[in-house]
This record gives structure tokens, C-alpha cells and sequence, in this order.
């Protein structure tokens, strides 16, 4: 038996996925888009019932993703049931989507989420509710559990006998005889294509000139331009209104508003959030405690998995990790190499993909507390001009901000924007945002070459990065990434406190996926760069004889060009597997601080971390772009954009500082 | 007039949609559609988007997009000052609610005067002078 | 006394969370540009008397008292802070108390007439106050982890825990949801 969830969002769909799910639940892709699927197990009197959690949706048309991918859904894998989860204490407007939910398909089971938040505002007649629909109404409250396990009985019990949408006579008519003919072709569902073909919906005209049904848009044509002229209006409008006077008249004979003054929590705190001079100074507040929480506290459990994996020195010696001690045993029956490729090289990339856990869970964690109480849609109202002119809507901001913290997070937050274009536009964009480890390099390094200016040389490069993520994000978007302009059209839901629940779920989701799937990708470079800088067999680690040694001495006219020295190439090759050792890179390599200092012109040193600030992402964002796209083409494009970048940048720095005979 | 002209605070009753395809559409699917009553919640720090209330859900737009929405400004009851002469657009509720008014004289097209503001109003109509509370003259809108 | 009463005093006692706030805010630069706090910084704490403004206030004995009240409550705890808190020294931190102090002090006016355009302000305010405070203080508790951590295998001493303002903060501003109980007993306000 399979189920699917649909609805609008913002209902609590997933919540209800969840309760009915537990936590038996796989999240992937939808195929060939990066909307998220969501699959699991329902359990009930023995039966293994497979759910399957739609995008949430205002609307089944033809011009969004979502939509596409939900109605393409219970065409071609004809769901059993659907639940359709509607927020009863917004019912009128949820009750559009049934419309046309039962346009489509006759077994819907309606679950009135929300229903104790809903009984503020009217009493609902669910018995009514009912009779009217002819199908399974289910009141619950699914963050309490409520109602889930009579959800679950009327999924495998229900009666349904829906009475649908009645459409007016004039246009009754005529979708009965367009659905005639298109039965006649076998197509199925025959009303459902009838209805879109009079509605003038793109794919499904496509679809029917594709199998060559001329004669059917051709009478479908006629019948249209018929209901235009008898109401006056076009096609779309008139049947929306039919669907809203269905919402409207099912809702005003099931609903009884209650009298409610009171006070509207809601809009006092948007009153505030949004205000003209407060909304964005809280904005940055709270982005900024978001920030001290995660970095701080997710600190002592890096530490403490870095310390499990890598020992450390101390005074008086070294004390072993899980890689020497593992080394050491492995080396005593295996050859040396392949006890140091398992070691050095996998051990400590699985030890590295364990170190960004912490920060992957509490960023979750705080995100999707912000989603959930419905902070981040005010979010995207506030910053949606600043963000337009990059090509982004307002929730855009989001993810370039977490850039600063870690570009792995970073990038799988992306997904809280819904249009597919403006999502790989921010995931192109997100590289260019220097990452925490990034930035500790550079400070680092300012602090040797440019003692009394340290401040001032990190500033310049923060600021060149926001300023080329500008720039990048007004070509792409007028360029690579122009899409078709989606309307923003955003909804500003009331506030909730987030649950527990749904808050660990979510946190759990991400970082279980992240560790899975990017996992095994970081663990396989990390192979890959232990190769290079061991092999062959026998020469230092890193060295100038080591293939990773080889390929910086075959760079080093490109280096000179740019002003890099072939120490620090190789520098940068371990730097694509962690930003933050290209500074003990470079301490082995020259073999102390004044070494550096004496290698470098400070004109060098800048050129060199310009490049190095805009140079291919880490291996771990670029398993995540991978994972996210699931597209080699895209994950190689971001790279190859990065090395155009830097490259650009550290060239017209070197000789532009070179010809003004500045940091000599 | 178009809704991106309307200041916050005020109301406007949906006359047409201009435009095609995905932005018509999508109007459509929020519940923006000709006769639908819409508020003007508050606009952005930054002046665009602009929120929006509609059918009892908040939603924001950009300018760009409100700008296809065709609308006529209305005013409800609640706000207009004593004296005025006003025509009734719209009587927003169920059946029941509009039987009622319409025994009070108050329906679309008729014209009242009000006597005395907020609240409860005193008004006058051509079946003679009423007193409308508060929750009653939210949901009368005149021009 | 009658709710609207309770409500006026605890919006009294906010803006003596507002004036403690300004005082810790204050501080953070000074401790940022490294230079001594001065105890007489505490008379920020005369801002605590912003209520005696309202007429709503000064009509009633009470709140009169109130407010005189709390104006040496917040200098009794600017004083304590400024000797016994270690002040991190954090613009950011200054911003945010600046700004919460902001919002408690333009609330006030409208919340003594019970009216939601303040209750608002002050809603948000003190969240944020909750929500600064609270996270600085599970910081610190991260913080000392962190140390512990690195301290393994090494003779380490115990970590300095200080008093930071923000515990301090905490504590004074839960009581200052009072209000949010009974947000329904106040007002939209006059109908234009």
C-alpha cells in the first residue's frame, strides 16, 4: 500500500510524516531536481504501509517544481490514499488545494491539523465536514500526537465517496465532453486531463500534442475561448473561482467563527521584527548569537573528536590517537603502505567528516528552530530587496551568512529557497564566502606579514568577498542563471514554538546525511591526497619529491605569475582538504615563523591569501554541492569558477602592487 | 488603481489580474482573485516587499508583482468619521450575516449615513438608524 | 493592586532591566578599548526613572514608589556588576544589550497605557534579553568544556569560572514576562 502527504506549507505536513513515520524514514532528491523526498514506514495492525511526504504546495499547476513533481506523483504512481494535511485554523485557504486534489484523485483522507489552535478562532462541524466531502476528516493535533492513530485507521479503513467540486453547468458540460474523448484515447486520469487541458495547463498540452491528440486541443481550444466569452474572464481566473466558491462555501457551512479579541502574538511581534528602524539591527542580533551558539558550543566536541583521532602533543611527548594506535597495530601484518593509506589517509578523513558533525547538528538545530517558529520567512521579507538585486529572494541571505561559519552547512541550507534556479545561484555563490577556518588562516597570517595592520588586512579581504559575491551574483543571475522570474510569493505564517520533536528530527536528518553520503565521498579524496603527498613510496610526506611535491614544482610558472612560491602550492593542494592545516603546511615546509616571513614579500603573502580566498572550496563542501546537485558538471563548474576568480585577483594584485613598488 | 499604490492600513477589493502565466497564476493559487477583500498589512524596512492580508493568512509581495493586481480602495465601516455619506462595496460573511445586514438596509450599492463613530456606531439607512458594534463594522466595507 | 497595576510595576522593573542593560553595554566598550570601568558608570541607572514620564505612573503613590524602588535596585546592581562581574569586553554583545535596552525603553511608553504597540516592543525586548543571556551562559559552560577537553593528558588548573553580567541578566529577566501572561487584558488603542 503506498501513501502520500500532500498539502500547503507551513501545515505541519512533515510533523504528520513524522508521527506516522517515526524515525524509519530515507530522504533523497526527487529525480532530476534538488527538491527534497521524503519516504518512509508506516506501521499499523501489521501492515508495512509506505508513505511518501509531496513538496508542499498552494496549487497543482504546471509552473513551479513542486507542483509538477507532487501532481506527476499521483499520476504515475497512483498513491492509494491521500492524506491531505490541512492547517484547520486556516482552513478557507487550505481548502483550495482540495479542490484540486479531488480533481484528481478520489481517495483523499483530509487530517485538520492544527485543530487546538483552530478551535480559537471558530468551532469547525467535522461530522458535517464529513458528509459535505464524503471522505475521512480527521481532526488532529500533530505535534501532541493527537489523532495520529485514528489517521492511521481511517488510511486502511476509510470510506470514501467523495462528492468533489462541483463545477457550474456551463462548464460541467463542457469538461464532460472533453473528458469523453480524452477516455476514448485511453488516457487516464480522463477528467483530471480534461479539466487542465481547458485550463490551458503548459505540460499537459504538451503531453497531449507529444501522443498526437491534435483533434482534442483542438476542440479544447474552442471550448475555452466558449467559457471565456461566457464569464467574461480568462480561463484560469474563472476555474480558480470555482475552486475558491468551493473553499469559501464548504468553509462557511462547516466553520462558526468565536468572537475573538484578544491579543494577536503574531502581529506584535512582526510589528517589532519588521520594524523600519528595528528589524534589521534584531536580524543581525540574532544572527549573531545564532553564530557565538553553534561556533562555541559546537568547539569542545571538535576538539574532543579531533583529540580521538589525532592524539596531540604535549609537554614530554605525544600522547596517541585512534590513528597511531591503529597505525601501529595494522603496521605489524600488513605492508607499511597500505597500513598508511588505511591510517593516515581514510582514518583521519573519517576523522575530519566526524569533526564537522557538531557544527552540522546545532547549525540544524538553530535553523530549523528558526524555520519552525516562523522567524526566517520574516527573514526573507526583510532582506528580500537587498537580496533581489543578486538574483536571490530574501531567505537567500541565509545561507551566504552561515558561509562564514562553514561552507558545508552552508550549502545544504540552500534548500530553504524553493525555486531550483535561485538554489544552485546560491550554491554557486556560497564558495566565495571565506569559511571560519578560512578566516584563521588569514588572520594568521596578516598577523605575521602585517603586524600593525592585521585588522585592516582581514577587513579588506571580508569585504572583497561580500563585495565579488555581489558582483557574481548580479552577472549570474542576469547571465548563467537566468531562470524564468518566479514570482515571490511568500507566506508570512503565524509564529509557533518549535517542538523538541521536530526541531532533533530535522538535526538528525541532516547530519546523518551529511555524514553518509559526503562521508564517503571525503573519505575516498582524502585517500586521493594521502596518494599524492606519500607516493612514491618512501619520500618525505608532502615533500618536494612526492607527487603533491612534483605537481607544485609543473604550477610553479603559474605560481610566479601570481606570486605564489611552490611551498605555498603545496600548501593549497593540502588546503583542499582542510583550509585550516595550510598554515602547518607551511611551518613543515619552511620549517618556522621567520622562515615564512623571510620567503614572502608581504605583497606575496597578500596575492597568496586572495587566492587562497577564493581557490576551489574544501573537499567537504564540495561533496555537499555534489550531494546537493547531484551534478558532476555543476561541482566541477564551481570549482574551475573559483580558480578563474582567484587567479584574476591574485595576478592584479601581485603586479598592480609590483608596478606601485608597494609590500616589497 | 493598482495594489502596489496602497499605503499600510488601507483595504481594496480585487477589480482584475492583469499579466499571464506563472505570476497570474500564482495570485491566483494565494486567493487573489476579483472580489477578494485585502489589507495592507506594513511594508519591508526597505519599502519593498510589502505584507499583505488576505482571507485571514498574511502573505508578502513584491512591488513588482502587486502591481498586477487591479483594485479598488475601500474603507470599512469602522473607520469612517461621523457625518459622511458613504455607498456599501461589500458585506463580509456567510449567508446569515449578509441576511441580517441586508434587514438592517446595509448591502452592496446602498448608501448610509453615519451618525456617530466607533464604537458602537450609530448609522442611518433607508430602513432607519441602527447601532453597529465594533466586530460588525470590520466587516462592512464602503467607499 | 489590580492586574493593570502588576502589569505598570514589572514595565517599571523592565526599564530597570533597560538602564542595567545600557550599564553592561557600556561597559563591554569600555573593557573592549581596554580601559577600567568606572563605578560611577552605574548611574546609567538613573534612566530607571524613564517611567516617571507617564502620566499612568506618577498618578498612583505606588507605582511612584515602585519606580524609586527599582532605580536603586538597578544602581545596587550596576555597582555589583561593576566589581564583581567580568566584563567580556564584546562590542557585539554591547550592540545587542544597546539594543534590547532600546526596545524595553520604547515599549514603555505605550505599554503603561496597556496598549499592544508596546507590549510589543517589550515582548520582543525581553526575548531577546532571555535569548542573549541565556546563550552566553551556555557559552560559558561550553567554554570550560572546551578547556577540560584540551587539558586532557596535561596537569591543568580548574577553570577561572566568572560571574559574567549575562547570568545576572538572566535571572532579572524572567520575571519580566509578567506582561506576556496577560497580554489579553491590553489594548489595540484609539481607532483612527
Amino acid at each position: 500500500m503506498l501513501v502520500a502527504l500532500a498539502g500547503n506549507p507551513n501545515t505541519g505536513k512533515s510533523t504528520v510524516f513524522n508521527a506516522l513515520t517515526g524515525l524509519k524514514q530515507h530522504v533523497g532528491n526527487w529525480p532530476g531536481v534538488t527538491v527534497e523526498k521524503k519516504e518512509g514506514w508506516m506501521e499499523y495492525n501489521g501492515k508495512r504501509i509506505k508513505v511518501v511526504d509531496l513538496p508542499g504546495t498552494y496549487s497543482l499547476t504546471s509552473y513551479s517544481v513542486e507542483e509538477k513533481v507532487a501532481r506527476n506523483f499521483i499520476i504515475e504512481e497512483k498513491p492509494d490514499v491521500i492524506v491531505h494535511v490541512v492547517d484547520a485554523s486556516n482552513l478557507e485557504r487550505n481548502l483550495y488545494l482540495l479542490a484540486e486534489l479531488l480533481d484528481l484523485h478520489p481517495r483523499i483522507v483530509v487530517a485538520l491539523n492544527m485543530f487546538d489552535e483552530a478551535r480559537r478562532k471558530y468551532e469547525i462541524d467535522v461530522e458535517k465536514m464529513r458528509n459535505l466531502l464524503g471522505l475521512p476528516v480527521v481532526p488532529m493535533v500533530a505535534i501532541k500526537g493527537e489523532g495520529i492513530e485514528e489517521l492511521k485507521r481511517e488510511i486502511v479503513h476509510g470510506k470514501f465517496n467523495p462528492r468533489g467540486v462541483e463545477y457550474p453547468e456551463d462548464i460541467e458540460k463542457r469538461i464532460k465532453a472533453l473528458e469523453e474523448k480524452i477516455r476514448e484515447m485511453g488516457l487516464e486520469p480522463a477528467r483530471w486531463l480534461a479539466i487542465k487541458t481547458l485550463e490551458n495547463d503548459a505540460e499537459v498540452i504538451k503531453k497531449l500534442s507529444d501522443i498526437g491528440a491534435r483533434n482534442i486541443l483542438h476542440d479544447a481550444e474552442h471550448l475555452r475561448h466558449e467559457i471565456e466569452d461566457i464569464y467574461g474572464d480568462d480561463i484560469e481566473s474563472v476555474f480558480a473561482s470555482v475552486r475558491y466558491s468551493f473553499a469559501h462555501g464548504l468553509f462557511h457551512e462547516v466553520a462558526a467563527p468565536i468572537n475573538v479579541g484578544g491579543a494577536n502574538i503574531t502581529d506584535m511581534i512582526d510589528h517589532v521584527v519588521t520594524h523600519r528602524y528595528f528589524g534589521i539591527p534584531i536580524f543581525i542580533a540574532i544572527m549573531y548569537l545564532a553564530f557565538q551558539f553553534v561556533f562555541l558550543v559546537a568547539a569542545p566536541f571538535q576538539d574532543a573528536i579531533d583529540f580521538m583521532f589525532n592524539g596531540k602533543d604535549v609537554a614530554g611527548g605525544h600522547i596517541d590517537g585512534l590513528i597511531d594506535i591503529s597505525y601501529a597495530w595494522m603496521s605489524s601484518f600488513m605492508p607499511d603502505w597500505l597500513a598508511s593509506l588505511i591510517n593516515h589517509g581514510m582514518l583521519r578523513g573519517l576523522g575530519a567528516v566526524l569533526t564537522f558533525m557538531p557544527v552540522i547538528m546545532l547549525l540544524f538545530l538553530i535553523l530549523s528552530f528558526l524555520e519552525d517558529s516562523g522567524y526566517l520567512a520574516r527573514v526573507a521579507f526583510l532582506m528580500d530587496s537587498v537580496m533581489k538585486k543578486m538574483g536571490l529572494e530574501g531567505r537567500g541571505v541565509i545561507p551566504l551568512m552561515l558561509g562564514f561559519g562553514c561552507n558545508v552547512p552552508a550549502v545544504m541550507a540552500t534548500r530553504t529557497l524553493k525555486d531550483e534556479n535561485e538554489r544552485r545561484l546560491s550554491i554557486a555563490l556560497n564558495p566565495f564566502i571565506p569559511c571560519g577556518a578560512r578566516i584563521q588562516v588569514f588572520a594568521f597570517l596578516s598577523y605575521i606579514f602585517f603586524p600593525e595592520n592585521a585588522a585592516l588586512v582581514l577587513w579588506s579581504l571580508l569585504m572583497l568577498s561580500i563585495l565579488v559575491v555581489f558582483i557574481l551574483g548580479y552577472v549570474y543571475s542576469k547571465t548563467l542563471f537566468r531562470g524564468e522570474s518566479q514570482p515571490f510569493v511568500l507566506e508570512l505564517p503565524p509564529y509557533r514554538m518549535p517542538t523538541m520533536k521536530g526541531v532533533s528530527v530535522h538535526m538528525w536528518e541532516k547530519s546523518e546525511g551529511f555524514v553518509r553520503k559526503a562521508g564517503t565521498i571525503i573519505v575516498g579524496a582524502a585517500a586521493i591526497i594521502w596518494a599524492l603527498a606519500a607516493l612514491p613510496w618512501g619520500v618525505e610526506y608532502g615533500g618536494e619529491e612526492s607527487y603533491i611535491g612534483m605537481l607544485a614544482s609543473l604550477l610553479a610558472p603559474v605560481g610566479y605569475a601570481l606570486g605564489i612560491t611552490p611551498e605555498a602550492i603545496i600548501s593549497l593542494f593540502f588546503g583542499f582538504f582542510a583550509k585550516e592545516v595550510v598554515i602547518d603546511v607551511l611551518y613543515v615546509l619552511y620549517g618556522s615563523k621567520d622562515a615564512i616571513l623571510a620567503a614572502m614579500t608581504p605583497l606575496q603573502a597578500y596575492s597568496f591569501m586572495l587566492f587562497m580566498l577564493f581557490y576551489t572550496p574544501c573537499v567537504a563542501t564540495l561533496a555537499t554541492i555534489y550531494n546537493e546537485t547531484k551534478s558532476l558538471k555543476f561541482t566541477l563548474f564551481v570549482v574551475v569558477e573559483g580558480f578563474i576568480v582567484a587567479s584574476i585577483f591574485a595576478f592584479a594584485a601581485y603586479h598592480i602592487g609590483t608596478l606601485l613598488g608597494v609590500g616589497a | 488603481m493598482r495594489l502596489s499604490e496602497l499605503k499600510p492600513g488601507e483595504y481594496a477589493i480585487v477589480r482584475d489580474l492583469l499579466g499571464k502565466g506563472p505570476i497570474h497564476q500564482r495570485l491566483l493559487s494565494m486567493g487573489i482573485l476579483p472580489g477578494a477583500v485585502i489589507r495592507v498589512v506594513r511594508t519591508s524596512p526597505f519599502g519593498d516587499p510589502v505584507e499583505y492580508e488576505i482571507r485571514g493568512f498574511f502573505i508578502s509581495l513584491r512591488k513588482n508583482e502587486a502591481s498586477y493586481v487591479e483594485v479598488d480602495k475601500i474603507i470599512p465601516l469602522v473607520s469612517v468619521p461621523p457625518g459622511s455619506r458613504v455607498r456599501v462595496v461589500l458585506v463580509d460573511g456567510g449567508v446569515g450575516f449578509m441576511r441580517n445586514m441586508d434587514s438592517m438596509g446595509i448591502s452592496p450599492g446602498q448608501e448610509i449615513t453615519v451618525l456617530r463613530g466607533c464604537c458602537p456606531m450609530l448609522v442611518e439607512t433607508a430602513r432607519g438608524k441602527f447601532s453597529i458594534g465594533r466586530g460588525i463594522a470590520h466587516r462592512i466595507f464602503v467607499r | 493592586m489590580n492586574t493593570a497595576e502588576k502589569v505598570r510595576v514589572s514595565i517599571a522593573y523592565a526599564v530597570s532591566l533597560a538602564s542595567i542593560s545600557l550599564f553592561v553595554s557600556a561597559a563591554n566598550v569600555l573593557a573592549w578599548l581596554g580601559m577600567e570601568i568606572p563605578r560611577f558608570l552605574a548611574a546609567l541607572a538613573i534612566i530607571s526613572l524613564v517611567p516617571l514620564l507617564s502620566d499612568d505612573i506618577r498618578k498612583s503613590s505606588k507605582l511612584i514608589a515602585a519606580t524609586a524602588f527599582f532605580t536603586i535596585f538597578a544602581l545596587g546592581v550596576s555597582l555589583f556588576l561593576a566589581d564583581h562581574a567580568r566584563i567580556p569586553g564584546d562590542p557585539m554583545d554591547s550592540f545587542i544589550l544597546l539594543l534590547v535596552a532600546s526596545l524595553l525603553l520604547t515599549g514603555m511608553k505605550n505599554a503603561v497605557k496597556m496598549l499592544y504597540s508596546g507590549l510589543s516592543f517589550y515582548i520582543v525586548g525581553t526575548f531577546l534579553l532571555l535569548a542573549f543571556s541565556g546563550i552566553k551562559i551556555i557559552i560559558l559552560l561550553a567554554d570550560a568544556l572546551d578547556y577540560y577537553v584540551n587539558c586532557i593528558g596535561e596537569v591543568c588548573d580548574p577553570y577561572g569560572f566568572a560571574l559574567i553580567p549575562s547570568i545576572v541578566l538572566f535571572i532579572l529577566a524572567i520575571p519580566a514576562v509578567y506582561p506576556y501572561r496577560h497580554r489579553n487584558e491590553f489594548r489595540r488603542g484609539v481607532e483612527r
